[in-house]
């Protein structure tokens, strides 16, 4: 009998099982596939990874901005890949050897729910039937391939993010349906790379979710750099690898060597006798309350698979919540201090609530904005380089409501953020806090110090109550 | 189910045939020459004078609310008029003989009932009497304006008393009868013998007999006269009120005084209508309603069909039905023919019957005819008739002209007194006796075998040595209440109980074991099978002055008696203005283990009724002192009992449940154990239930938890709950009542908005489930048990290291609950 039992192993199982394993809880952690989920394997971490070799490969190709002249700068895809894989490899035995460390009993098997009686739940596995007091559901997600006709399962052609990874060689060109945060950041990676990349977005921005104002700058850039964006466009048709998509009403084709599909995520609930349990589903993905419980005693969920907020790191803190609740520690999930970044190059990174948002949320709240060149740092390493901050308070009492910047390496910077609006800082909190000198993080502190300037100087910032 | 009646099968299985007595129909044909012997010509003179001041009286109020206006008086009555043109004679005659002790119930429809009772018993009291009468009522306020500028007898001032203060309670003034409270439909005067009307069709029909039942039990003057419309001959409490009035056993069971039918007479005030229902022909069957009598007992209830038309023949009735009521052989049943021309009410465009239908009965108008018969018999000359009405006509004019003056009938001052209607809803005096004389027992209480028999009982469940006795050695429940009751019952001369299997039996759950031995039979005896009558008539019998103990056998029957329990008990201490007390203690007892029809606690349904107030004690200290008290009170109380718990011995106060009596008050949540953790807020029997799951938090979880018994829910004082909440901060409300609106939901709310601040969780409900009870078996499924309690806390308020839930608390099954409506 097991004091918890996890399904799926990716950073909202792992994360739990190692948080119980430390409380001293008796957990079994069931994996399918690799340790680590989505995440490490075909998501997060790789294409980080990715992307930090372009990164690399962009400042050679771009160093003698700052006085570093590098000849015949190459590249090597396939040595790209194959030290990728290294990572996740690395970090996949990481977590497995976490797992033994915390008393975590793992097992790789498909698990299959049979179902709940008076001992607890039952869990089959080909190497243990289970029984587990508590269950915590944490199946994740894979990508949506939406009902367009000629689109099937991927392919040669037809990619999603798992078969994408797995590329021997750089297409020459690649259109990518969804200008989302994974077909953005495919997008920065294989620009950089050189391939002609098109984007067909059906909504009038990409990066849908992310501050309007940054998204649209990011977009941009990178149309600078060479991306074709279709905006409000929206696919019909897919013949071989001939992409038909509509614009107000008229119809254009375009082509590529490849076709990636990220227009979103779709919650794994079938398939492990979930339905044994009835487990109540909303809008595709299973249904919890803040402690992440479902509508059945003892049965929790965590991760992509409620539906929502699919990022790695909402995943683990929902794991955590229900392992802070079985240990006796009352715990909430929220949700307004939740970060999401965007790993192009430039980053977008931005937590709390968007001017839409809070517009939209009827929320009273001020704004302050300044350009990223405020912070002495950015200049340093910014050549030609340009950004913003964007910080969004209370209308009366000035608490944090939404940070957003666009620059690097505001990824690394956004956390500050986090911590000011879960500790609910306020504006004048805030001032008193001491940055580092000089740091491109300063930046936040700047704007914060220009809510002082917006009565004197209307211009620069503008208040808005709706 | 008496020993001394033995059921012969020789006797029962013998083959016959059932005869009925005949019942005459319209057999009165008598003259007035005839009558000259019976009558004087002022009594001649004073029943047309009679039925004429209802004429006019309702013609004005037809006025007032057809046109606004009555002889140049505008005024705007927005309230209901059930009027009686055309009924004068049924309701004269009716009241004829009956004096001040003699008790009339009515309906929606008896202004004019009101005023015939109100002259009857006038013309028979002395001015002393009615100077008395006046000058104590409501300290002498109505007397004080009908008295300025009176000349003339104290007759006529009484009648104009009468009449006033009639009109002003239609009016809602609070110089009306009533203070205005009653108004048209509820307007009555005990002190002239007119008791509650009602506007529940057929209400009269119990409520009278518990009245009869009170001048029975209480030896007093006097009978008693239902008086019910033709269409309530359909309605249930009717029918129950009929079988409770005409039960064998005060024939064949009860002794000496007491022996031989109850003084009462069901009048069907029989205007063929119901509101457009014309009930022979189209929506009864008994075609002459007095044929009703016959099914009803040996005697067809001495029924008879009087043609209501001639008062005389009403008189005659009712001179012959009084004898036989002397003679104790009610009840009786007469079905008095009339017709009223006026609607229903006056927004009745009388679709449902013709022009010539109406015509014909006016063409045989009642008081014409009459006046036309005393002329020709040269009793009196138009002209004198004439002389009456227009001084009737003056007496109209005099009184609707003060009852609308806003000085001097005014309404009830809720702006400066906003409370005045929330002090009248409870009487909350504090009475011994309803009456000062010697109490009829059978022997003196120390005889008695249950008395005996409790002596020797342990007081306190545990020995020295913290064991508890065996349970026959303890001190149980139920004796807790036969104690307060049996005390009572040697201090109340006018305490009654009954129910169902109350004697003999002793209760069904043996409560009332050993009382059969102390109580003659008319102060405990077993009822029909008759919930609404056996509430009904406990009101009727309070009403009059009277301590009673309805039992209700099961909670589950309390629908049975739905319109009593929600409509009559609560209503008429305030209804009256507080001239009428409601002594009535109802024990429901709330089942278990027999199924879906015999386990709801409804306590939160009868909480809901405003009027009421409400008990659920759970051990014999508190059985005992709020039994006492509800006693002891002038109030009506609904009294819950558990039969999981008739059993349970004292497990709280260590001295044990005092033999002496004591009281203890009503609204005082009882703290049951002590804690700082989290508070367990209880209604009934769970409290046993939440003590165990305080003491698993304790043992399991550390938790310390307090333990509140509310012990009564109306009143409740939220006071102590919320000094609980300022050590706990935490609150879990459990009840066996099924969950959904359960009253555990009005103190959580009650609870949040008070409290708030104190709250570190939102109060959570654990109640029965929202289904149907199933199986002894499978009743661990539907009420909560301990292991409920603890989950929902665990879920829902604050985690508990370790715990694994086996019910479900959760958010998402809650909402598919609500959205299934289970
Ligand atoms: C290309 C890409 C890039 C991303 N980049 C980021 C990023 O930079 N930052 C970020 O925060 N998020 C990122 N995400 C999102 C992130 O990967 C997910 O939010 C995260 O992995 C969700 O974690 P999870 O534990 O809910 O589920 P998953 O990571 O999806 O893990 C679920 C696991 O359950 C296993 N499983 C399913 N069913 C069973 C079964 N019956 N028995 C046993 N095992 C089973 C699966 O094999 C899988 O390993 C990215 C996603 C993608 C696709
Ligand atoms: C329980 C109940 N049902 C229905 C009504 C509505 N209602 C008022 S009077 C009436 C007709 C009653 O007829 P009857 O008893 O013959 O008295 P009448 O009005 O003829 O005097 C009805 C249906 C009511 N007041 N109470
Ligand atoms: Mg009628």
């Amino acid at each position: 009998m097991y004091d918890l039992a996890i399904i799926g192993g990716g950073p909202g199982g792992y994360v739990a099982a190692e948080r119980a394993g430390t409380k001293g809880l008796k957990v079994v952690l069931i994996e399918k596939k690799e340790l680590g989920g989505v995440c490490l394997n075909e998501g997060c971490i790789p294409t980080k990874t990715l992307l930090y070799s372009a990164k690399i490969y962009d400042n050679a190709v771009g160093g003698s901005k700052y006085g570093v002249e590098s000849k015949e700068v190459s590249f090597d895809f396939g040595k790209m890949m194959s030290r990728k894989q290294k990572v996740v490899k690395k970090l996949v035995g990481g977590v497995g050897a976490k797992m033994k460390m915390f008393n975590v009993k793992t097992i790789k098997d498909t698990a299959y729910i049979k179902g709940r009686t008076q001992q607890g739940i039952e869990i089959s596995t080909s190497e243990e039937e289970i029984v587990a007091a508590h269950l915590l559901i944490c199946t994740g997600s894979e990508a949506f391939i939406p009902p367009i006709p000629g689109l099937g399962e991927p392919g040669d052609v037809i990619l999603t993010n798992r078969e994408i990874l797995e590329l021997k060689e750089k297409p020459d060109s690649l259109v990518i349906i969804g200008g989302g945060v994974i077909g953005m950041e495919f997008a920065s990676f294989f620009n950089s790379l050189g391939t002609k990349v098109t984007i067909i977005e059906m909504l009038d921005e990409i990066l849908c979710g992310m501050d309007v104002e940054m998204s649209a700058m990011l977009r941009q850039m990178y149309a600078k750099k060479g991306i074709e964006f279709n905006l409000s466009s929206k696919v019909t048709k897919v013949e071989g690898n001939v992409v038909t998509f509509e614009k107000d009403g008229k119809e254009t084709m375009l082509s590529g060597d490849k076709i990636l599909v990220s227009v979103g995520r779709k919650p794994v609930t079938t398939g492990f006798g979930l339905e044994n349990l009835g487990v109540e589903l909303f809008r595709g993905g299973i249904k919890v309350d803040d402690k992440m419980k479902t509508n059945v005693p003892n049965v929790f969920a965590a991760g992509d698979v409620t539906g929502f907020s699919l990022l790695a790191h909402t995943a683990s803190r929902e794991g955590e919540v229900v392992v802070n609740n079985l240990c006796g520690r009352e715990d909430r999930m929220r949700y307004n201090a939740i970060p999401g970044v965007v790993y192009t190059n430039p980053e977008i990174a931005g937590v709390g609530l968007t001017e839409e948002a809070a517009r939209q949320k009827g929320i009273a709240y001020k704004v302050a904005k300044l350009p990223m060149a405020y912070a002495g740092r950015f200049i340093a390493e910014n050549e030609g380089g340009s950004g913003l901050c964007k910080v969004l308070v209370g209308a009366k009492y000035g608490e944090v409501l939404g940070v957003h910047m666009l620059g690097n390496p505001s990824s690394e910077m956004i956390y500050g953020a986090c911590m000011a609006i879960e500790a609910e800082l306020t504006l004048k909190e805030l001032e008193e806090v001491v940055f580092p000198h000089p740091t491109v993080s300063e930046i936040f502190k700047e704007t914060v110090f220009d809510f002082g300037h917006i009565t004197s100087n209307a211009k620069s910032t503008a208040i808005k109550v709706s | 189910m008496p020993k001394s009646q033995f059921i012969d099968p020789k006797q029962v299985r013998k083959s016959g045939k059932i005869e009925f007595k005949d019942i005459p129909v319209n057999q009165y044909d008598k003259s007035i020459e005839d009558e000259k012997v019976n009558f004087s010509k002022k009594q001649f003179i004073a029943i047309y004078h009679d039925m004429a001041l209802i004429r006019h009286f309702e013609t004005m109020i037809n006025l007032i609310k057809i046109r606004g206006e009555y002889e140049g008086i505008e005024y705007n009555h927005p309230g209901p008029a059930h009027l009686s043109i055309g009924q004068e004679s049924a309701a004269v005659g009716m009241a004829y003989h009956l004096g001040v002790d003699d008790f009339i119930f009515g309906s929606h429809r008896s202004h004019g009932e009101i005023l015939a009772k109100g002259m009857s018993a006038i013309s028979k009291m002395s001015d002393e009497e009615l100077n008395d009468m006046m000058k104590n009522f409501f300290g002498g306020t109505i007397l004080k304006i009908v008295s300025d500028g009176h000349q003339g007898d104290m007759k006529s001032l009484a009648r104009r008393f009468l009449v006033y203060g009639t009109l002003a309670e239609i009016f809602a003034r609070e110089t009306g009868f009533n203070k205005g409270l009653g108004g048209s439909m509820h307007a009555f005067f005990t002190p002239l013998g007119v008791y509650p009307n009602n506007a529940i069709v057929g209400g009269s029909g119990d409520i009278a007999v518990g009245a009869a039942l009170y001048k029975k039990v209480n030896q007093k003057d006097g009978i008693v006269v239902a008086n019910i419309g033709d269409a309530s001959m359909a309605c249930g409490p009717v029918w129950e009120g009929l079988a409770f009035a005409s039960m064998d056993q005060f024939e064949q069971l009860w002794e000496g005084a007491y022996k031989g039918g109850l003084p009462i007479i069901f009048n069907i005030m029989n205007n063929q209508y119901g509101m457009g229902g014309q009930t022979c022909g189209e929506t009864m069957g008994y075609d002459i309603a007095a044929r009703i009598g016959a099914g009803v007992n040996r005697d067809s209830m001495h029924a008879e069909r009087v043609d209501g038309y001639n008062p005389l023949a009403v008189i005659d009735a009712y001179k012959r039905k009084m004898e036989l009521i002397k003679d104790k052989k009610g009840p009786i049943l007469l079905d008095v023919l009339t017709y009223r021309y006026s609607g229903h009410s006056p927004s009745d465009a009388s679709s449902y019957r013709t022009k010539e239908e109406i015509e014909a009965w006016e063409n045989q108008d009642c008081i014409v005819s009459y006046g036309n018969e005393l002329v020709k018999a040269g009793i009196t000359t138009q002209k004198e008739l004439d002389a009456i009405q227009a001084d009737i006509v003056e007496l109209m004019k005099y009184a609707m002209t003060l009852a609308i003056d806003e000085k001097v009938s005014p309404r009830m001052d809720l702006e400066k007194h906003p409370e005045l209607i929330g002090d009248m809803i409870f009487s909350n005096q504090s009475v011994d006796k309803m009456e000062d004389r010697p109490v009829e027992v059978n022997h003196p209480m120390e005889e008695n075998p249950r008395v005996q028999q409790i002596a020797k009982k342990e007081r306190y469940a545990f020995d020295a040595n913290g064991k508890p006795f065996s349970k026959i050695k303890q001190y149980q429940l139920r004796d807790g209440l036969f104690e307060a009751i049996v005390d009572r019952f040697y201090k109340d001369p006018t305490l009654v109980a009954y129910g169902e299997e109350n004697r003999d039996w002793g209760g069904a759950f043996a409560v009332y074991r050993g009382l059969t031995e102390a109580l003659p039979y008319q102060r405990l005896f077993n009822s029909p099978i008759s919930e609404a009558s056996i509430i009904g008539t406990a009101i009727g019998y309070a009403m009059c002055g009277g301590r009673v103990i309805p039992e209700i056998m099961y909670c589950d029957f309390l629908g049975r008696c739905g319109d009593e329990v929600f409509n009559q008990l609560p209503k008429w201490q305030a209804m009256s203005g507080n001239v009428i007390k409601m002594p009535v203690v109802i024990r429901v007892s709330v089942g278990s283990k027999y199924g879906a029809q015999h386990s709801q606690d409804w306590s939160s349904l009868v909480a809901h009724i405003p009027g009421l107030k409400v008990c659920f004690p759970a051990t014999p200290y508190d059985a005992k002192g709020l039994m006492n008290t509800a006693l002891q009170g002038t109030d009506p109380v609904v009294f819950f009992e558990s039969q999981r718990i008739y059993d349970v011995g004292e497990q709280f106060h260590k001295e044990g449940v005092p033999e002496e009596y004591y009281e203890i008050p009503f609204g005082e949540p009882d703290i049951k154990r002590e804690g700082k953790d989290i508070t367990i807020l209880s209604i009934g029997a769970t409290v046993y239930r939440a003590l165990e799951a305080a003491e698993e938090l304790e043992s399991k979880y550390g938790m310390s938890a307090e333990v509140i018994d509310a012990r009564s829910i109306v009143p409740f004082n939220y006071e102590p709950v919320i000094e609980s909440l300022k050590k706990t901060g935490r609150i879990i409300l459990t009840s066996d009542a099924n969950e959904r609106g359960s009253f555990l939901k009005d103190m959580a709310q009650r609870i949040t908005e008070l409290a708030f601040d104190e709250l570190d969780a939102p109060p959570v409900v654990v109640g029965s489930r929202n289904w149907i009870t199933p199986a002894y078996e499978l009743e661990q499924y539907f009420f909560p048990g301990k292991d409920w309690i603890i989950d929902a806390i665990h879920e829902k308020i604050v985690p508990l290291k370790g715990h694994v839930v086996k019910n479900n608390f959760t958010n998402a099954e809650i909402i598919r609950r609500g959205k299934l409506g289970i």
